[in-house]
């Protein structure tokens, strides 16, 4: 692989790559790591893509996969929880074209199927085909984690809000018993 | 209503008229096209719906290229089409975030909505992506709807078209939500700041990512990959996975053996438990014999 055409592809990908690989991780460190491995694959396999479709998806798979590898690896096991995204991350992660809101990060606490479906469709902008061809899977299984996805966007929205809510009501309480 | 529709010549010959009037006061006022576009056609923001006001836009906004008998024709019959309704289905142009001027997701309904502002012909053109893998285009006339609208699709097209207004202005409309306390901190030079933000991927230029990068394949050829310190020692990610995968090993064959003790260890009481049991019954049945001999002895 010739020096301009890498270049090419790093300019071209690289915060796609720190983006998908934040919403798997859900920390800046681990999520450069990831974009260093990933590009490190790319210098060391030079694969020969089809066209621009292949090779969004080829470095997609690829990133997902070392997220993958890196979230079972026995070290992460063993030392960090990650369930959740830290309020001290949330600053760092930016995504393009859209207003950011509660939405996004209840999409990044849902679980690994939907979470990659539903942040590639309505965050990358990728089709439901073009997701199928990245994550391996047929286009019915996409349409359904989809759904379900949005399903439970919903309830962890729904929780969230009576979860305000209810500090809301025990902030007037307080108030009220204090004056 | 078609071109044909209109009582032909005479309709358009008043609209030739106005179109020469219209470019007379053009000249008149000594404006260019574009300043003329600019003040008062396209971003006047003046939500009229008067027929002939809208018309003369028309006309004035295709002035500087076509006069052909065909193209007003057309604009006719665009404009007609458009007072029918201000939100036209049409066929899906399938455009990506990138090319859309305005992008807002409503995933609790299950899709998203992208807008591209035509200002010179007065169109927003939306387009719906469902997670149903259906795509919608829609042409809205911005200038014919209420501001109060409740429906999504107009009420995307109105934002659409007043970013694009503001950002014809000059203003720099953004979407991004700012902090207030990290505004507040910023405003007030708070060093650390500074300290807490630290330079990762994102915030560098393209030259500087690349170049963090060839420092990172430079590192990784020199030192192999990364190494865990613990203690004095250093180890690798391998070497980690490769000892504990032997730590899991014995762990697991330490719990096969002690499963094992404790089934066998039940077995043997399970043979226990059935004779005592027989024992504790017999036993009590002869007591409570015993106790009835004794009562009929008493008696």
């Amino acid at each position: 692989m010739e020096k301009e055409q890498f270049e090419y592809y790093f300019k071209e990908y690289h915060s796609l790559v720190l983006r998908v690989a934040f919403t798997e991780t859900k920390s800046r460190a681990d999520a450069e790591d990831i974009l260093q491995e990933v590009f490190l694959k790319l210098l060391r396999y030079r694969p020969k893509f089809e066209n621009a479709e292949h090779e969004k998806a080829w470095i997609i798979r690829a990133t997902v996969n070392l997220c993958k590898d890196f979230l079972k690896s026995k070290w992460n096991n063993s030392t960090v929880g990650i369930d959740e995204i830290s309020e001290s991350e949330k600053p760092y992660f930016k995504v393009p074209y859209l207003e950011q809101d509660e939405t996004l990060w209840a999409v990044l606490e849902l679980k690994e199927r939907y979470r990659q479906t539903l942040y590639l469709f309505y965050y990358e902008d990728y089709s439901i085909k073009e997701i199928a061809r990245t994550l391996g899977l047929p286009e019915n299984t996409v349409k359904t984690n989809l759904k379900r996805g949005r399903e439970a966007v919903k309830k962890i929205l729904e929780r969230k809000k009576v979860e305000v809510e209810g500090k809301d009501d025990s902030k007037r309480n307080y108030r009220k018993n204090f004056l | 209503m078609t071109v044909n529709g209109i009582t032909g010549k005479t309709f358009y010959e008043k609209l030739q008229g106005q179109k020469k009037k219209n470019l007379q006061d053009e000249a008149q006022s000594g404006m260019s096209f574009s300043d003329n576009l600019a003040e008062s056609s396209v971003f006047k923001g003046d939500h009229t719906t008067n027929e002939t006001q809208e018309t003369d836009d028309i006309i004035a906004a295709s002035s500087s290229s076509h006069t052909s008998s065909i193209h007003t024709s057309m604009l006719l019959h665009e404009s007609g089409r458009i007072k029918l309704s201000a939100v036209i289905e049409c066929s899906a142009r399938n455009i990506r975030y990138a090319q859309s001027d305005h992008v807002k997701v409503y995933m609790e309904d299950g899709y998203v909505l992208k807008a591209q502002v035509e200002a010179s012909e007065h169109k927003v053109y939306i387009e719906k992506k469902m997670d149903n893998g259906e795509v919608i285009g829609y042409e809205v006339d911005p200038l014919k709807l209420s501001s109060d609208t409740e429906d999504p699709i107009e009420q995307m097209a109105l934002e659409s078209w007043e970013l694009a207004k503001r950002a014809f202005m000059g203003e720099n409309p953004s979407f991004h939500v700012i902090d207030p306390i990290e505004e507040q901190r910023r405003l007030m030079g708070d060093p650390l700041l500074e300290e807490e933000q630290e330079e990762g991927y994102e915030d560098l230029t393209i030259e500087e990512a690349m170049q963090k990068f060839y420092n990172f394949v430079e590192d990784r050829i020199k030192n192999g990959g990364p190494k865990y310190r613990i203690g004095a020692a250093e180890i690798s990610v391998k070497e980690w996975n490769r000892l504990l995968k032997k730590v899991d090993a014995e762990i697991d064959a330490a719990k096969e053996q002690l499963r094992e003790k404790v089934k066998k260890a039940k077995e043997k009481a399970k043979k226990v438990t059935p004779e005592r049991e027989t024992e504790v019954i017999k036993s009590d049945s002869s007591v409570t014999k015993e106790q009835i001999a004794r009562l009929f002895e008493e008696y």
